[in-house]
């Protein structure tokens, strides 16, 4: 309360400046110690370092693989998320919605091939991705527990690619999860109820397609996305991307 | 307001609390979380167990044994095939035994596409990667003398037949 009380006029007048200065709070940064604390300050940025070794910037050693993956995941959650607002999961209108926006829905066909062809290549990067930890090395000291962190994406990403084959509900999707989840079965002494509670019932039926859409919408990104935030956050804490010395 | 700044993070005196006492605090603590903890676990997993379910009925009719052809009449929608044999009817479940595929009949014999398991007509593996025979279900006749299947009772092959006549 030490500052003079403005005037409604001047309050108004000041409004603008006020707006801007409350989301620009510093001034372009002049120095090099300023530009790396707003890189540092800033929540979107914070995930990169303030210095960066030369041979981390080297495209070749990674292929960028990761980022890929991660910038798929980005494409498939807001794809998916818009898929969302036409698709109904339901035995009676699932394969009907998924067939309304293809034919009925403006830019749904788009959409839904974004989808498709992101989660496709997604599996396809993430597998590369490992592979290329691997080749280089990168999984050895201090980086083992991000490559186990990689493992379970791997996992993760493998069973969001699985519970979102059934939601188009039709032949295909119905055989191959009921062939996929009759594997399960497979497992010794638990095999059988272990499907009938993946399924909810005996048959892949509408309490399976309610389960793997929610799963799939909710549950697996939900640790997904945790999980790449400490995927992320060890690369920090384990001294920056692998690189050649 | 005398105390010194210090003396404000020390949530009383460190002889307060004994050894003994706080092994004693934390393992009613850390128990009583577990327990929870636990309950909840065992209750998630029974709530994900549905009691009640919506899928067609292991037992049903399936019409009146003179409507069936001598050999082999599928039935796809109730994954049986019921068998006619002169006067004698059974029921084999067209379910594969390998990763529950729907096998089609073919001539003497049933095939599933989906890894080409082969099966005789009496349910028997001929090749491929079924690891058991085809079921026999119980099949018998229904107060108003159709045939009645019953999927939730297997049978030895070559037995749970009706007879006619």
């Amino acid at each position: 309360m030490g500052e003079q009380a403005y005037r409604l006029t001047e309050a108004i007048r000041r409004l603008p400046r006020n707006l801007w200065d409350s989301v620009f709070r510093q001034g372009v940064p002049a120095t090099d110690l300023e530009r790396s604390e707003v890189v540092f300050g800033n929540f979107f940025l914070h995930i990169h370092p303030v210095k960066v070794h030369e041979n981390t910037l080297r495209f070749g050693y990674t292929l960028g693989l990761g980022l890929i993956s991660f910038y798929l995941f980005l494409i498939l959650v807001g794809s998916g998320i818009l898929l969302m607002f036409y698709y109904v999961p339901s035995t009676g209108s699932a394969y009907q919605s998924m067939k309304d926006i293809e034919f009925a829905v403006s830019f749904g066909m788009v959409l839904r091939n974004i989808h498709r062809w992101a989660a496709h290549a997604m599996v396809i990067t993430v597998f590369l991705h490992m592979w290329r930890v691997f080749a280089t090395g990168a999984y050895k000291t201090p980086r083992e527990f991000n490559w186990v962190i990689g493992i379970c994406l791997l996992v993760l990403t493998l069973l969001l690619s699985f519970t979102g084959y059934l939601l188009p509900w039709d032949q295909l999707a119905f055989w191959a999860i009921t062939v996929g989840t009759s594997i399960v079965s497979y497992v010794p002494g638990i095999g059988e109820d272990l499907r009938y509670l993946i399924l909810g019932g005996n048959v892949v039926g509408q309490s399976a397609l309610l389960r793997f859409y929610v799963l799939h919408c909710v549950v697996l990104p939900l640790f997904m996305g945790v999980l790449i935030g400490i995927h992320f956050w060890r690369i920090r804490m384990d001294g920056g991307l692998s690189r050649p010395s | 307001m005398s105390e010194s700044v210090d003396s404000t993070w020390n949530l009383g005196d460190e002889k307060d609390l004994s050894r003994r006492e706080f092994v004693r605090q934390m393992m009613v603590g850390w128990g009583s979380l577990s327990l929870i903890a636990g309950i909840s676990a065992v209750g998630l997993m029974r709530f994900l167990l549905p009691n009640v379910l919506y899928e067609p009925p292991a037992v049903f009719k399936v019409g009146f044994p003179e409507s069936f052809p001598e050999g082999v009449t599928p039935l796809p929608e109730r994954n049986v095939f019921v068998v006619r044999d002169g006067s004698s009817f059974h029921a084999i479940s067209s379910i594969c035994t390998h990763l529950r595929c729907q096998v089609g009949y073919v001539r003497n014999g049933f095939q599933c596409p989906c890894h080409g398991s082969r099966f005789s007509l009496d349910g028997k593996v001929i090749r491929g990667a079924a690891p058991r025979p085809l079921d026999w279900f119980e099949v018998t006749l229904a107060e108003n003398g159709e045939l009645r299947i019953n999927t939730k009772r297997k049978v030895k092959p070559g037995t749970g037949s009706v007879l006619i006549g």
